[in-house]
């Protein structure tokens, strides 16, 4: 084991990679535990499958992505930097084959030549066919990042609220600084940070006094609410930020229940962001192979994991901190065998290896590094032997959820680096690296500016980020990888140049720089600073990509939390429902609701057996259906009949108290928007109702109208729709039996077609009851309390049996509505007028109303289709929904398309398919035969334009 | 003969863990809606304050909570008689509400982590006297915060689903706490 001896071990862990075996200890990543076992090669890159080692130490790791099994799920692209280690865990590298180690895919490294930034747009031109069927999956197979198991995610996710006065991002000095500071001065405080422990960077010192002490003070402030593993990515509206706990992930064996990760949704007054920095690397030849990795990185495994990362340990820096570095690891027992220095204004320190003005040119070694070819500024060269090598080009502060709302940030002369804008969301601060202040003193010196505070300056050595010497790049002979997680290379970022790609947009899509999970984090800036380069320009002027949310990759599981499979949605259940189901019946989702579609009887085998069946019930005895979900609109106030009429096409103002009538409600285009009745119960009070589907639309639109237009008229509307249970009892027999239920006067006479009462029941339970009709039938609608109406529908057809009562779905309720021609939603399907419903005259000019002005405009005065019905010249043919009509003879083609179909359905009543439908001169067309054709699936029907009335055109059943 | 029996409750005496819920049945709710300039005048008939925004005040048995400008919704005990139009004249208009919704009672341990993974309440304000309208689980939900329990509304037809999001929270919740 490479194990440093200053780092006391936690309890020993067994674990494998890629089938093998191995010892970690608690408190380890995957990747320390991989590195302390001697595994350099963990991974093969993206496109040319080279050899590639761990890379970073946090989640900014580009390389070494691998699966592992959750749960017994396979988990892939997981970055082994963050993985905590488990007992039992079981990681493989992806994205090689047979092996890691001999990766026949490899090859492609030798003719990397041919795979060069944008190769596909100009390789696989020919022929053009051959892009989806061939290319695209033979690409796709060679390259890419772990598969999916398409299998469902067996885990569990769930989702919270969180708000606080101050939300502090990061557990670095800052912001540990940051919260206990915010929480004595009384504010609450939510303190998020990706890593299991707190403390950011300061883990990967020997002295961690200073953390020790912060802690308790945190621990002793009492309004800080702690969420470790948990990252946020992303800045959202409104001081909103996203942020994802990871529950489970670090446990061998936890229940499914307890969940893998949790979507925060919080809402701070104001956010401190103490995210940090990140290294850069620099680009020079084969700066890829397994053990080089960045300085920082080397400095964690070493420092917090007790790793030791080589025999032979190099470093290559540009700036001071690089030196404390070195220092860091010297102390801790690494052997350093060289710190090559790009700075050419210092002087050599004396205790370390110090070769300044020196740059690492190039790289050798297979599967792990072997030795590093330095170059001084004297042009020579020299080969050193090692095996790990650390880099670190400067540091990057961690900026991204300052521009998640779309500001811009800017670049910093004095550290070579982007810092936050000025129009950064106004909630935000930025202490700390991510400000640009890197060590421990300036950050704490950071936050007593933010806060006004006095904390004590931790004493300690400066990193001075602008002593560094800007470099970015080695110019050499091989592969210098810029994008490692890409495989884009210096090279690459110079031929896209070459080839018109100016702006950084373009560059990064052309040549994927900066794409895929970790999201450029360790290569942006390089590739711009190549860029500017190549332009003459400055990195400011070259200017940046956006960030955009995530900050790191966020699971679909997590974003749809527990909404998922049948929790996807609400579902709404009828008053009726139990008794339903205790019927045969069969549901059907409309909306949210389940409403019964029929009711299987002993010996029906298809549902049309059903649904004739109780058609044919309605229309020779009585059927009951529960039509609870109509919505229902409480209207009241002294001008509520004014307020309908002004909703409504058709007046309402002289509708009489115990009336109910029928409406339609226009947009404000003229076109046709919703139908239903208003009852008027009082003088000042109605009950609207509306169809299922428009129930909120309507009640929507009518609070528009009230608040908007109307604000002078005195009304009060609320939706009723879930108090009452409704039923329609429709049939020659619904007389008899709601006189047997209803404690009212029900004849013709003292209760005439569209009547209305608040009533009682027999059993003296409040009701309403309207006389109206969508069957076509002598008809009524019940309504009771909602909590009884399992009852109710129980009771109605239990003393309704001697009259044939019959429970009806919303099949035969379709089926009854087309026989007698009643629009519903397949008319009123958002492009239809009250012209072409054939209820014009329903449009009053009398008064004002919405849609009458612009339903008046010529050119729907000029679209002649009405709606009318039709029949199959052979009764045994079925019609389609949706064809279309067009004379016998004419081309199927659309110019000579008549109209169409909306609904259809078999009739028992007719004996055969009957259908609606909008034609051309409707009415110059009675009787004339057409051809109702479908070139979706190929059928012609001939048909008979007839009446809409299937049944009772002059309505004397309704009435009777 | 007609005998009517009430639709079964989704929740009696369930226990989750150190809490329990309860569907009230016995309670009546009603809508009053006024004008702003009878607002003080209602206040005198019902003579009690009407509550503030996003207030409530009463007890298990009855009391009013805001629900929209210069709207309140009152419970009180369930009786079979519609709310009498007369009773504000047309000071205000009522609607009867009680069948509309079903009431949720949850008594226990603080709730608090139950309900920030439920709905987007800043629960630090969200003290005896409060009321918010919010969202658990896509269904638009009343949540009232009493002396000694929370009070949720919840439209009927969708309270299967709310009680299955309660437990499944809870379930999750418990399962979490009992790895730390």
């Amino acid at each position: 084991m490479n194990r440093l001896s200053h780092v006391a071990l936690g309890k020993p862990i067994r674990f494998t990679f890629d089938g093998q075996s191995m010892m970690g200890h608690q408190g380890d990543t995957l990747a320390s535990a991989l590195l302390a076992n001697g595994v350099r090669l963990v991974a093969r890159s993206f496109k040319y499958h080279r050899p590639r080692g761990v890379f970073a130490a946090g989640s900014e790791e580009p390389n070494a992505l691998v699966t592992v099994m959750h749960q017994g799920h396979p988990e892939p692209n997981t970055r082994a930097t963050v993985l905590e280690l488990y007992d039992g865990l079981v990681a493989k590298s992806q994205n090689a084959w047979p092996s890691l180690k001999f990766d026949a895919m490899a090859v492609n490294d030798r003719l990397s030549e041919f795979f060069a930034a944008g190769f596909y747009y100009k390789t696989f031109m020919w022929p053009a066919k051959f892009w989806e069927a061939l290319y695209e999956p033979a690409i796709r197979r060679a390259a890419g990042l772990g598969a999916l198991s398409t299998q469902e995610d067996p885990s569990q996710y769930d989702k919270g609220y969180l708000h606080c006065d101050v939300l502090v991002v990061g557990g670095g000095a800052a912001g540990l600084t940051a919260a206990v500071q915010a929480a004595r001065q009384g504010s609450r405080v939510i303190l998020c940070d990706e890593q299991a422990e707190l403390g950011g960077r300061l883990l990967d010192e020997l002295d961690r006094t200073w953390l020790a002490q912060t802690l308790a003070d945190l621990q002793a402030a009492g309004s800080v609410r702690v969420l470790t593993r948990t990252t946020v990515f992303g800045t959202f509206d409104h001081g909103v930020y996203g942020a994802v706990s990871r529950n489970t992930e670090h446990l061998a064996n936890a229940p499914v229940q307890a969940t893998k990760q949790t979507l925060w949704h919080i809402t701070a007054q104001r956010t401190v962001l103490a995210t940090g920095a990140l290294e850069r690397p620099i680009a020079f030849a084969n700066n890829d192979r397994p053990g080089i990795m960045l300085a920082g990185a080397l400095q964690c495994y070493a420092l917090r994991y007790g790793v030791n990362p080589g025999q032979r340990v190099a470093l290559f820096i540009n700036h001071q901190d690089g030196l404390l570095t070195a220092r860091a690891l010297k102390a801790a027992g690494v052997n350093l065998v060289a710190v090559i220095d790009a700075r050419t204004n210092v002087q050599p320190a004396p205790d370390l290896p110090h070769r300044v003005a020196s740059r690492v040119q190039d790289t050798q070694g297979r599967h792990a590094l072997r030795s590093i070819q330095v170059l001084n500024d004297r042009d020579q060269s020299e080969w050193i032997e090692c095996d790990a090598l650390g880099v670190s080009g400067g540091w990057n502060p961690n900026i991204q959820l300052t521009s998640h709302q779309g500001a811009r940030p800017n670049w910093s002369e004095s550290i070579h680096a982007f810092v936050a804008a000025d129009n950064k969301p106004k909630d935000q601060a930025v202490v700390g690296a991510a400000a640009g202040r890197y060590d421990l003193g300036q950050c704490v010196a950071s936050v007593n500016e933010l806060l006004g505070g006095d904390w004590p300056i931790p004493p300690c050595e400066t990193a001075r980020p602008d002593d560094a010497h800007a470099i970015f790049q080695v110019p050499g002979d091989g592969p210098a990888f810029v994008d490692f997680q890409n495989d884009v290379t210096v090279k690459d970022v110079k031929l896209s140049h070459q080839e018109g790609m100016i702006s950084v947009e373009h560059l990064k899509r052309y040549t994927t720089l900066g794409m895929a999970t970790d999201q450029g984090k360790t290569s942006n800036i390089v590739g711009l600073a190549v860029m500017a380069e190549l332009t003459g320009r400055s990195i400011q002027d070259t200017g940046t990509t956006m960030f955009r949310p995530p900050y790191t990759p966020v699971a679909l599981g997590a974003l749809a939390g527990r909404s998922r499979g049948l929790d996807f949605k609400p579902t709404r259940y009828t008053p009726s429902h139990q008794a339903a189901k205790a019927r045969g019946a069969e549901f059907v989702e409309v909306g949210n609701w389940l409403r019964a579609q029929w009711f299987v009887q002993p010996g029906e085998t298809h549902w049309r057996q059903s649904v004739d069946r109780e058609a044919q019930a309605v229309r020779s005895g009585v059927g009951v259906c529960d039509v609870t979900t109509l919505g229902k609109i409480d209207v009241q106030g002294r001008d509520a009949a004014e307020f309908l009429n002004r909703v409504y096409a058709n007046g309402f103002a002289k509708l009489a108290v115990g009336k109910t009538r029928y409406g339609l409600m226009l947009r404000e285009d003229g076109i046709a928007m919703d139908d239903g009745t208003a009852a008027r119960l009082r003088e000042d009070h109605f009950v609207v109702t509306t169809t299922t589907a428009n129930a909120v639309p309507v009640y929507r639109h009518m609070e528009f109208v009230s608040q908007c237009l109307t604000p002078e008229l005195d009304v009060h509307l609320i939706s009723t729709t879930e108090a009452w249970a409704q039923f329609a009892v429709a049939g020659p027999n619904s007389r008899e039996l709601i006189s047997r239920v209803v404690d009212l006067d029900v004849s013709n006479e003292a209760f005439e077609f569209m009547a209305c009462a608040e009533t009682r029941l027999k059993n003296g339970l409040r009701a309403r009851l309207f006389r109206i009709s969508f069957s076509g039938e002598l008809a009524y609608e019940l309504a009771v309390p909602a909590r009884y109406g399992n009852a109710c529908f129980e009771v109605l057809l239990e003393i309704g049996q001697d009259l044939g009562a019959t429970p009806y779905g919303t099949e035969a309720l379709g089926v009854l509505r087309i026989e007698k021609g009643h629009a519903a939603g397949n008319e009123l399907n958002g492009t239809t007028t009250a012209l072409n419903l054939g209820l014009g005259r329903m449009v009053s000019d009398l008064k004002d109303g919405i849609g009458r002005v612009l339903s008046k405009r010529p050119e729907l005065i000029q679209d002649g289709k009405r709606l009318v019905g039709f029949k199959p010249v052979d009764p045994q043919h079925s019609l389609l929904g949706g064809a279309h009509l067009l004379e016998i003879g004419a081309p199927t083609k659309a110019a000579r398309d008549l109209g169409y179909l909306t609904s259809v359905c078999y009739s028992p009543h007719v004996g055969s398919s009957i259908a609606l439908g909008y034609l051309a001169d409707a009415e110059d067309r009675q009787g004339q035969t057409l051809r109702a054709v479908s070139p979706v699936d190929g059928s012609d029907v001939p048909v008979v334009v007839c009446s809409p009335h299937f049944v009772d055109p002059k309505g004397e059943r309704l009435r009777a | 003969m007609l005998e009517f029996t009430q639709n079964p409750v989704v929740a009696s005496k369930l226990t989750l863990g150190p809490w329990r819920i309860d569907q009230v049945t016995d309670c009546s709710l009603t809508s009053i809606s006024t004008r702003v300039q009878d607002v003080a005048e209602v206040q005198k008939r019902l003579d009690q304050p009407l509550p503030q925004v996003g207030q409530c005040h009463g007890d298990a048995g009855q009391g009013l909570f805001w629900s929209a400008p210069f709207q309140w919704m009152r419970w009180a005990p369930y009786v079979d008689a519609p709310p009498t139009h007369d009773e504000f004249g047309e000071l205000a208009y009522v609607t009867e509400q009680t069948d509309g919704w079903i009431r949720l009672d949850v008594q226990g341990a603080d709730f608090s982590p139950i309900l920030e993974r439920l709905c987007n309440l800043d629960l630090a304000g969200f003290t005896p006297g409060s009321v918010q309208r919010t969202q658990i689980h896509h269904i638009g939900v009343f949540v009232l915060s009493l002396e000694d329990r929370l009070m949720i509304w919840v439209p009927r037809s969708m309270a299967h689903s709310l009680v299955h999001a309660l437990t499944q929270a809870v379930e999750n919740h418990l399962a979490q706490a009992a790895l730390a």
